[in-house]
């Protein structure tokens, strides 16, 4: 049985079709495929659920939500595998991270970040965000925000310093241009 | 290029958003405008998955070989006798496909159905898990935090499909599972597909299972399984009568007691604060310290504990989830209590046996894979337990039955329902 429209079903649907690309592809960044649907659909209920809440720009909003649901997502699936990825995990992180399609030069760079100096980094640089939105999507102030940021920068400096390092992303990061 | 930030932005895995297909859209809106707005929080963590998510959620698809075949049938179907209700019979959980001769070995062979308990600290309920078996391999999927709540008499739905395809063979392996409580005689599905649901050693007591499973061989174009109807499904008691809420009205959000995540070398917060090496305090503590050369990964620590005494059947609670590398395994150990009376005895774990020379311990096997198959690497490993006071000591792991007794002597349990929390202040 259709059900009837309404204000906040026609609201709700084009917030999803507005913005749900955008947010499986902040999934997609940092978590394998295989679960990008379950946790856009989840980030998407949260959205239903809370739809009074969401004003202004809503994608931050939404990061900020994918964000919390990716991390509790991906600590259960690290539950359920342990048994069989029991190496990878004590490599691994409990939270959202960088997906495995990264060059392992600048996968190693951005895991051997902080975790919050990781999203700001990547809120900027992937998403696209202004510091201000990705404050929001980060959970923080902006000035907290600016003081992620700047550690990220400077770690990441450090790590990328040496020409060889360098070198190894550009070189990655030509291949996957001219792909 | 050589600007850091430029050097991020080229790493970038997903330089463009990719919209799902419209099928996938409609049926993810359809899923969530189900439920009501309602006034949920915003923290996304709290959310449960979706259901249908869950159930749709495709196993692996393999890459097999030529499929040459035809239509496979379930076998074993054995129906409880149930009078005036008409349907087909459940199929067991672990079954056979036949008739997969000449089908170059791509086509499945069996498949297993599970039901084992929720290990995840705060979480009550089952894990349903179903997985089908190929001659080179196997898929399957997961999902838990299943309870039995007032006016749902079906439990959990599961379901998904999986499949080998090479040039135009296509072989397709469906599966719809409904666990159910024991008033269920039957799932109605369809107008065209009622289910007898079937009671089974494996299952946890007080618990039937009703499954359609089936696979087929197709040339050219595989159409997609339509899994929306399993969502609408109703429980039908012995007279035929539809009764409880239907399948889909699943909560998102489980009843569960909230639970704190540690883990060793990490702060639990923002800013300078000092990194844990141990649980924080709560309920339940699991104690790893006789476990000489532990490798502590991770855990959840129940704070209070509430029970959950209006539930429609019996289940646990975990209270407690720490998860360890020890003696070369993977270790998952928990500690699980009467999720309607924290603090009375819990049920016996369903299809456990005692350990002989081991008091109060009791040994519930990795699931049984179909004769003939090869046990997958993945899946839901054996558990064994000791009674703990009116507490289930649980560790889960592969390997051994003898290595999961060594893990399991040598650990211990703190459970402090009411008073001080664990661990106990040192002396």
């Amino acid at each position: 049985m259709e059900q009837a429209s309404t204000p906040a079903r026609d609201r709700f649907e084009a917030l999803f079709e507005r913005y749900h690309a955008d947010v499986a592809a902040y999934v997609r960044r940092r978590a394998p495929n295989s679960i990008a649907e379950d946790v856009v659909g989840e980030t998407f209920l949260v959205a239903w659920r809370s739809l009074e809440r969401v004003h202004g720009d809503p994608l931050p909003w939404l990061y900020g939500v994918a964000r919390r649901v990716l991390a509790n997502d991906l600590r259960r699936e690290r539950r359920r595998g342990v048994l069989t990825a029991r190496l990878a995990w004590e490599r691994g992180q409990p939270e959202p991270a960088v997906s495995a399609d990264v060059s392992e030069p600048m996968r190693a760079a951005l895991l051997a970040l902080g975790e919050h100096e990781r999203e700001a980094l990547l809120l900027i640089a992937w998403e696209g965000l202004k510091p201000a939105q990705a404050a929001v999507a980060a959970g923080c102030s902006s000035a907290t925000f600016r003081t992620r940021l700047h550690r990220a920068r400077r770690h990441l400096q450090r790590t990328l310093g040496s020409k060889s390092s360098i070198d190894e992303c550009l070189g990655v990061a030509k291949e996957a241009g001219g792909a | 290029m050589s600007d850091w930030l430029d050097l991020v932005r080229a790493a970038n895995p997903v330089p463009r958003p990719q919209p799902f297909g419209a099928d996938v859209r409609e049926r993810m809106k359809a899923s969530i405008l189900a439920h009501d707005p309602g006034s949920a929080g915003v923290n996304g963590g709290e959310s449960a998955r979706t259901p249908f998510a869950r159930m749709v959620r495709k196993v692996p698809r393999l890459r097999l070989f030529v499929v040459v075949g035809g239509l496979l049938l379930v076998a074993g179907g054995t129906a409880a006798a149930l009078g005036v209700l008409g349907g087909q019979p459940s199929a067991p959980p672990i079954g056979k496909f036949t008739g997969t001769t000449g089908s170059g070995g791509a086509a499945a062979t069996g498949y297993s159905v599970s039901v084992t308990p929720n290990l995840d600290a705060g979480s009550i309920g089952w894990c349903l898990s179903d997985r089908v078996y190929f001659e080179q391999g196997s898929a399957g999927g997961l999902g838990c935090a299943h309870a039995p709540l007032p006016g749902r008499p079906i439990v959990a739905l599961g379901g998904g499909y999986s499949g080998s395809r090479r040039g135009d063979v296509t072989a397709t392996t469906t599966s719809l599972v409904y666990l159910t409580t024991s008033e269920v005689a039957a799932v109605r599905v369809s107008p065209t597909l009622t289910i007898l649901t079937r009671a089974d050693a494996q299952l946890p007591r007080g618990y039937r299972i009703a499954i359609d499973i089936h696979q087929t061989i197709t040339h050219g174009h595989s159409p997609r399984p339509d899994f929306a109807r399993g969502r609408a499904a109703v429980a039908l008691n012995a007279a035929g009568q539809p009764f409880g809420l239907p399948a889909t009205t699943y909560p998102f959000v489980p009843p569960h007691d909230p639970s704190v995540f540690w883990q060793p070398g990490r702060t639990n917060g923002v800013g300078p604060q000092p990194k844990v090496h141990k649980p924080p305090p709560g309920a339940c503590e699991v104690d790893t310290g006789n476990l000489v050369g532990v490798n502590l990964f991770f855990g959840w620590v129940v704070e209070h504990v509430h029970g959950f005494p209006d539930l429609a059947g019996k289940s646990y609670l975990s209270c407690a989830n720490t998860q360890f590398g020890y003696g070369g395994e993977g270790v998952i150990a928990a500690i699980l209590l009467d999720a309607q009376h924290p603090g009375t005895a819990p049920e016996p774990l369903p299809d456990a046996k005692p350990v002989p020379g081991h008091p109060q311990t009791f040994n519930e096997p990795a699931i049984a894979t179909p004769a003939g198959t090869r046990r997958p690497r993945a899946g839901n490993p054996a558990i064994t337990a000791r009674r703990v006071g009116d507490a289930w000591l649980v560790v889960q792991a592969s390997g051994t039955l003898a290595q999961r007794l060594t893990v399991l002597d040598r650990l211990g349990a703190c459970i402090r329902l009411t008073g001080p929390a664990c661990p106990a202040p040192a002396t």
